[in-house]
């Protein structure tokens, strides 16, 4: 997190006097107007009425607005995630003038403003004023915010010169989704029972420092590798035969990430919908899987195409961020099984493990089914149990506004779950609520709890 | 803070009004209205009425008039004012053949005192509708009121000043006209208003001309300095 303290600001003070505004020509047509009638009718008092407006246009005019205003921002953040509160402090100092300035510091509709205010109006009298305008904001949605930093008017006090605007330092705020809890999943128990992928049956790839398993030597197997104790253990039991330590391959093991975009998941309300919490599931997935040094691609289906092939570390989590900082519901054709079958030709020679992030309905049952079989021909596994993640992101919850909607949503929910029973049975399925629980929460309780 | 600015600016029509009903009662127009009131409403005190008249109005203007209440009352001052200052004018006709009650030099200081403060007035009046809009668009897009609130008093403060200034600086060129050397060198002319007219005329035009220009000087040389040269 950066902040752009100290970064100062002042208005050009070789710019122009501002121009008149149309209160002056109506006062000098009315000051006319008293000359013209005084002069035509010999009347002394009209013309000395028509000197009235005359002075007073001359003497407002004599008066000149705030034009030095240096703002300089002590505290504020580049980058934050979701829901975090972010404190912010402008210093404004204006040397000249006198008249009102007023002092906007933008903040995306997206955001909530917690306490203080961005908006400060400030009364420049004859000697130089210091002010502070401080805030606090929650950031409550993810995505990339172009802000035009603050914005200043300088009005004349009389009204009599057009109002000068400006803005100084412009910024960007990264919001960021929230991860997942590392305290919590780190743990030996959880990190055994969260879903991982399986080795690659292929030899390729080079080898890591991730310890594996003690194989018996097979030609090729570079010396370095034999693991002396062992061999010679296995020597006092009459097997001669050196036993080398087996190491994980890198980037063998795959995990495609799975992303429902269509418009069916922008229930809820516009900041923390079912989308929302689906994008920060997958954040936290794509960063723990990337930790344990797995290679993670994303694909987006049901709306958009965005594709972020399997690769390994930071850089590939910064790329995957980068993307769903910028995802947005919308239609598409390309259903669960018609993406994963595009995707099958990324990761040969490996058996990847499949987690589809969506919510769960009647109406797309059948498709995600569709797409799970997709998955496990693509896994080539039979059994039981598929290497499939499914993370089902409750809305009704987040839809509902009574008690009585949040009722009956969770009864739409207990239908969602019995349509459901076909999958749990193979797949690994997560259900989360975001209103109940985190989801690190819910996944430690569903799957490593399970 | 709005109805304390509202407050001020009726007390301040209200005191022009009455200034200016004051001279009215002074005109002959005032004598023939009296006599047209005596004559419908028999046992009935017509000045008594007529103060009583314009008083209920002036109420009912303040309670129901809203925005325009000062407006309206304006209108009733320069409406009550006419007589009188047409009444001083050089030129003669019919029309305006009612009288102030007495031409004494005091009454015509008076009569150009309340016509200064009628347009003095009214400036003021325009001033605090503007305060009033910016009060109320600052307030609704946001703005804390007590920050508001200060700085529309602060501009109050500055508009009472200007217009204060303004209104007592034209006085001073009236009064400058009663001063003996200045009445010894124009007395002789014959229209001193048409020279003093077209003077302060020429003057403010030629004021209003060196302004525009000297601020369309300015901005054509912003422009300059922010346009790049293509040759460079």
């Amino acid at each position: 997190m950066r902040s752009s303290a100290g970064s100062r600001f002042r208005r050009s003070s070789h710019q122009g006097e501002p121009l008149p505004t149309r209160a002056v020509y109506e006062l000098i047509g009315t000051s006319a107007a008293l000359f013209l009638s005084g002069m035509f009718l010999g009347n002394l008092i009209l013309l000395c009425m028509g000197l009235v407006p005359i002075f007073f246009v001359f003497a407002g005019l004599a008066l000149v607005q705030p034009k030095t205003i240096e703002v300089r921002r002590t505290a504020g953040k580049e980058s934050a995630v979701v829901g975090q509160v972010v404190e912010n402090s402008v210093d404004v100092e204006i040397r000249d003038g006198v008249g009102v300035v007023v002092l906007a510091d933008e903040v995306p509709k997206e955001f909530e403003l917690v306490s203080g205010s961005n908006f400060k109006v400030i009364w420049k009298g004859v000697g130089p004023k210091r002010e502070r305008m401080a805030y606090s904001m929650r950031c409550t949605k993810r995505g990339v915010y172009d802000l035009a930093g603050v914005r200043w008017e300088s009005r004349h006090p009389l009204n009599l010169r057009q109002t000068e605007f400006g803005e100084f330092g412009k910024r960007r705020i990264v919001v960021r989704p929230r991860l997942l809890d590392v305290r919590k999943v780190r743990s030996a128990v959880a990190a055994s029972r969260i879903p991982f992928p399986s080795t690659a049956v292929t030899r390729m790839g080079p080898v890591t420092m991730d310890f594996r398993e003690l194989r018996p030597y097979s030609p090729g197997d570079p010396f370095k590798f034999i693991n002396w104790k062992a061999t010679a253990r296995n020597s006092r039991r009459g097997r001669f035969l050196p036993v080398v330590n087996d190491y994980e391959r890198e980037g063998m093991k795959v995990v495609w990430i799975f992303l429902d975009c269509s418009p069916a998941m922008e229930v809820g309300p516009s900041v923390a919908n079912v989308f929302e919490h689906a994008v920060e599931a997958v954040n936290g997935i794509s960063y723990y899987y990337l930790r344990r040094g797995c290679r993670v691609g994303l694909r987006t289906y049901n709306g958009g195409a965005t594709t972020v092939y399997p690769d390994a570390g930071n850089r590939q989590y910064r790329r995957i961020l980068k993307e769903l900082l910028r995802l947005e519901p919308e239609e598409g054709r390309e259903d669960l099984r018609e993406t994963v079958r595009a995707c099958r030709g990324y990761a040969p020679g490996c058996r990847p493990l499949f987690i589809v992030v969506t919510r769960f309905t009647k109406e797309n049952a059948a498709r995600l089914l569709e797409g799970v079989k997709e998955m496990a021909r693509i896994a080539g596994t039979a059994g039981p149990r598929l290497p499939v993640m499914v993370v089902n992101v409750s809305g009704y919850g987040l839809a509902a506004r009574s008690k009585s909607e949040r009722m009956a949503g969770e009864i739409l929910f207990a239908e969602c779950l019995l349509a459901a029973r076909r999958f749990r049975a193979r797949v690994a399925w997560v259900d989360w609520d975001p209103l109940q629980s985190s989801f690190t929460s819910s996944l430690l309780a569903q799957v490593v709890g399970a | 803070m709005k109805p304390r600015l509202v407050a001020l600016r009726l007390a301040v029509a209200v005191l022009v009004c009455y200034a200016s009903f004051f001279l009215f009662t002074r005109t002959s127009m005032y004598v023939a209205v009296t006599r047209l009131a005596s004559g419908a409403l028999p046992g009935i005190q017509p000045d008594v009425f007529v103060f009583t008249l314009l008083t209920a109005v002036v109420l009912v203007a303040c309670l129901f008039g809203g925005k325009r209440s000062a407006h309206l009352i304006y209108w009733m001052s320069i409406f009550f004012y006419l007589p009188s200052v047409l009444s001083v004018s050089g030129l003669r006709l019919e029309f305006f053949s009612w009288q102030v009650g007495t031409s004494s030099p005091q009454l015509f200081s008076v009569t150009a005192f309340v016509g200064l403060a009628i347009v003095a007035g009214y400036l003021w009046f325009i001033c605090t509708s503007w305060f009033e809009e910016a009060y109320r668009g600052l307030i609704e897009r946001g703005g804390d009121r007590r920050e508001v609130t200060a700085a529309v008093w602060g501009q109050v403060g500055i508009g009472a000043l200007v217009v204060s200034v303004a209104l007592l600086l034209a006085f001073a060129a009236f009064a400058l006209g009663f001063l003996p050397s200045v009445e010894t060198a124009f007395g002789g002319f014959p229209s001193p208003h048409v020279i003093l007219g077209t003077c302060g005329g020429l003057l403010v035009l030629a004021c209003i001309s060196l302004y525009l220009a000297a601020a369309r000087g300015a901005q054509t040389g912003e422009e300059e300095t922010t346009t790049p040269n293509p040759e460079q």
